[in-house]
């Protein structure tokens, strides 16, 4: 039964305002397999399956479920179909219980009235969690769970529905390790029974272990399905890549200039007792799992968040962490290209133009009065500058791809006269062709002499920019690697950023004992 | 030809929705488009667009102020106690009759923008509870009593004529022209679209949310109670209940206007159209002799085809948009 076809799908496509999310994926998914997509963030993976389970539309091509045509109308009907999803992002009802979550839109019910039968309900709900060996009360209320014990308990309600095929979109991004063997029990017993999973991951490890066949997606499109047993890790990587390192980043290393920010002992809600320094014409990369810390360091630093211990210094000066805000920061030279573009780096209803202008506003009218010309000139400019395809600066924002609205975001702060960048995940969701454009900028601001962070989960990106890497874990620096060691790759930042560097041997020890470069000597400390 | 076509398509379904209701009562209302009747209409939306000014902020900044009845209220109440106190007011009475209806609208501004801005209580329970708090107070100064008979020199900032048109219009154009200016040509009139459609991102750009917000609900509050005197001095009647509804009116013209609760879309200059056409549909119908129970039902009947006709042409361009991206960015 192993070969048999449950689902096969031909020619799907799907795009969104700006994008091509999926573009002429043609793929099948076998009984009772463990079917793994893998690719970059933004390669279409959650789109894709998103469309099995009835949540999106397709726009182009059909999809067969066991030979007949199937398309679902929506997520009720996709589980009526045997499809369900566990999902990348929890959408359970936090105000609700556990058990009304697991069972909501088919609460079991007595009498003549139809009443939900609170008690059997309940008594369902811990008979499915204690099969899955989940210590949970149904009674709990959902907000008072963790996010891991959430996701355990989507996967209860997934499995609670005669599956034949289960999709999980990234489940194991918030779990524990006890939690994600856990899972995998579950998976293979499942798998026993016939049902057929899908399985998205970024985790390689957890590839090896469950999957039966691995499919890459790169840039919304199908590179390829292999089997697990036979295939190399590397060939999975460039599969997904689709390029080597050096030809897309073009980093031109110079040697850093003064110091630009440097943290002491700095702690906030997340992060503790972070030490960490930055100089002039320095691209410095932070790695790490989601979670680990980094977008809340540098918004302390930024003072969109309060610190709450520890110091700041910029360019020698130490910041006032107590009167500390976005506003001032600016003023004192920094730039933050936030991590989530569409809430916190844009304003989506506003044109171009309007968005260009808002962060140097202070600069540009400092009695308050708006002259129009002085902001067409300065839209124009960024425009010109970053190579925004539009027709027109009136153009409204949330027309734009990806791409160019991360462009309009980063015009906005080339137009203030900032000295320290920051960029949050600042590919993220971005087409090839912008990456490497915005690689260009971040290249030729550290090479003006500006003091560049960058915060990725693309570790590629980080090994093709930085100068060095500081890699956090639970919200601590668990290392720092320069771009000229010999352990400057994917293998030992992952290690850091997973296990704080334990488990792995260095390489080259020699290399990593010499240890990172400190800024240039002069005027640093002259000036604090 | 095509160029034509084009600038067509560009004017917003709102225009074509007044364009109908305008035609429908040249044709069935008799006398709508004398010079007499527009002066009318004129006068009866003056009061309304400038209340609806503070409404418009509110709204492009993601929240809502719907203490303004009370507030009006308040404020009027407060500035017809004190200008009764003389037989015979000079102007400088008079401007300070103004500036104690202003100074109590500042005052309940301030609270609501204090709360809602800075210590981040819920706009619509603040507002809600200083708008019952300005109508009780409004009721408590006078034993709930209304009072009349204005003195004559205090009646003329809103009761006459200044070059053939009635002067209330000319104090809400100067009032307007102000609003207009800060809100398009200054940075903090920027600020409020800036807030109203991302505040994190406003936050990250600089901006201080906490202080536009305060300005805001001030803003609202001086219009509302400059409004309130305003209403006194035109209907040369203060009473406690006065300007009940008021707020109502002014979220309608807002929004008909063109401004979306949203946040951060939409402005003054729709504003101006949604209050004319809110005056011009109880003008028209009143004309054409509909019983007052009636209007009621036809302002409603219209507001609904106004608004139903906008969201469609919205939505026909919203497509068209999408469209011409997908064309320029292939995978």
């Amino acid at each position: 039964m192993q070969n048999e076809i449950l689902l096969e799908m031909k020619n799907i496509r799907k795009e969104f305002p700006g994008v091509v999310a999926v573009n002429d994926v043609s793929m099948d998914i076998r009984k009772g397999e463990v079917h793994i997509i893998i690719g970059e963030n933004g390669a279409g993976k959650s789109t894709l399956v998103k469309m099995m389970a009835g949540l999106y539309k397709i726009d182009g091509g059909v999809m067969l479920l066991e030979g007949q045509e199937y398309k679902p109308a929506n997520v009720l009907d996709a589980q009526r179909q045997g499809v369900n999803i566990i999902h990348q992002e929890l959408s359970m009802m936090q105000n609700r219980t556990v058990a009304q979550n697991v069972f909501v839109g088919r609460e079991p019910v007595m009498g003549p009235l139809r009443m939900v039968d609170n008690k059997k309900m309940n008594r369902q709900c811990r008979e499915l969690l204690e099969g899955l060996g989940i210590d949970i009360k149904p009674t709990t209320m959902v907000k008072d769970l963790s996010i891991a014990q959430q996701q355990m308990v989507e996967v209860a309600k997934a499995i609670s529905t005669e599956n034949k095929l289960l999709i999980m979109d990234e489940p194991t991004s918030s779990l524990t390790q006890k939690e994600i063997d856990n899972l995998f029990r579950i998976t293979r017993q499942l798998k026993s029974q016939g049902t057929s999973i899908i399985y998205i991951s970024h985790r390689m490890q957890e590839l090896m272990e469950i999957g039966d066949r691995i499919t890459v997606m790169r840039d919304g499109c199908y590179v390829g399905t292999r089997d697990a047993d036979d295939i190399e890790m590397s060939e999975l990587i460039t599969m997904m890549v689709g390029r080597t390192i050096e030809n897309v980043y073009n980093r031109t290393y110079n040697e850093p200039g003064k110091e630009m920010l440097r943290t002491e002992k700095l702690t906030g809600l997340r992060f503790r007792n972070v030490d960490i320094h930055v100089c002039q014409g320095e691209i410095v990369g932070f790695a790490g799992l989601v979670g680990a810390g980094r977008t809340e360091l540098v918004k302390a630093i930024f003072g969109f968040d309060q610190a709450e211990g520890g110091k700041v210094f910029l360019e020698g000066k130490e910041i006032n962490l107590s009167n500390h805000s976005c506003n001032r920061a600016i003023q004192k030279g920094m730039a933050m290209i936030s991590e989530n573009r569409k809430t916190e780096g844009l304003f989506i209803n506003m044109s171009i133009k309007d968005n260009i202008v808002q962060a140097c506003m202070f600069d540009k009218f400092p009695n308050g009065i708006v002259k129009n010309d002085v902001i067409k000139e300065t839209a124009e400019q960024g425009v010109k500058e970053l190579k925004v395809a539009t027709t027109s600066i009136e153009k409204k924002v949330f027309n734009l791809s990806g791409g160019n609205q991360q462009k309009v975001v980063i015009a906005k702060w080339l137009a203030t006269n900032s000295k320290l960048f920051i960029f949050d995940e600042p590919t993220r969701g971005i087409d090839v062709g912008a990456k490497s454009e915005i690689y260009g900028i971040m290249n030729d601001l550290a090479k003006n002499g500006a003091a560049v962070i960058m915060i990725s989960s693309d570790l590629l990106e980080l090994l093709g920019l930085a100068d060095r890497v500081y890699v956090m874990k639970d919200g601590e620096i668990s290392g720092e690697v320069s771009h000229e060691e010999n352990v400057f790759t994917q293998e030992y930042i992952l290690s850091l950023g997973i296990e704080g560097g334990k488990a792995v041997e260095h390489k080259s020890p020699s290399a990593a004992e010499s240890g990172p470069k400190d800024c240039q000597k002069g005027g640093n400390h002259a000036a604090g | 030809m095509q160029q034509v076509k084009e600038k067509l398509k560009n004017i917003p379904g709102l225009i074509w929705g007044v364009l109908v209701i305008i035609l429908v009562f040249i044709f069935f209302a008799k006398g709508f488009t004398k010079y007499q009747n527009i002066l009318n209409i004129l006068s009866n939306t003056a009061i309304l667009l400038i209340i609806s000014c503070g409404m418009t902020m509110a709204i492009l900044s993601k929240e809502i102020d719907i203490s303004i009845g009370g507030v009006m209220s308040f404020a009027g109440l407060g500035g017809a106690l004190f200008i009764t106190r003389f037989e015979n007011p000079g102007i400088p009475a008079i401007i300070l009759t103004f500036a104690i209806g202003t100074g109590i609208g500042l005052c309940f501004g301030l609270f609501n923008g204090v709360l809602i801005g800075k210590y981040k209580y819920n706009y619509w329970l603040i507002t809600f509870a200083t708008m019952s708090i300005g109508y009780g107070a409004a009721q408590v100064i006078n034993g709930g009593n209304v009072v009349s008979g204005f003195p004559k020199a205090f009646r003329n900032v809103a009761d006459s004529k200044f070059l053939g048109i009635p002067t209330v219009v000319w104090v809400a154009l100067v009032i307007v022209m102000i609003m207009l200016f800060i809100t398009y040509k200054t940075r903090f009139g920027m600020h409020i679209y800036a807030v109203g459609d991302s505040e994190q991102c406003a936050s990250q750009s600089g901006i201080n949310v906490k202080k536009t917000r305060i300005l805001i609900y001030m803003l609202a509050g001086m219009l509302s109670g400059f409004g309130g005197v305003l209403l006194v001095a035109k209907t040369n009647s203060a009473g406690p209940v006065a300007a009940s509804g008021y707020e109502w009116n002014a979220i309608a013209a807002t929004i008909i206007g063109g401004t979306s609760f949203e946040g951060g879309k939409g402005g003054l200059a729709g504003t101006i159209i949604g209050a004319l056409v809110m005056s011009m549909i109880i003008n028209g119908l009143q004309l054409m002799g509909f019983s007052n129970y009636w209007q009621q039902v036809y302002k409603g009947a219209f507001i609904l085809l106004i608004i139903v006709v906008d969201v469609i042409s919205r939505r026909k361009k919203k497509k068209a948009a999408l469209r011409r991206v997908y064309k320029y960015d292939e995978c």
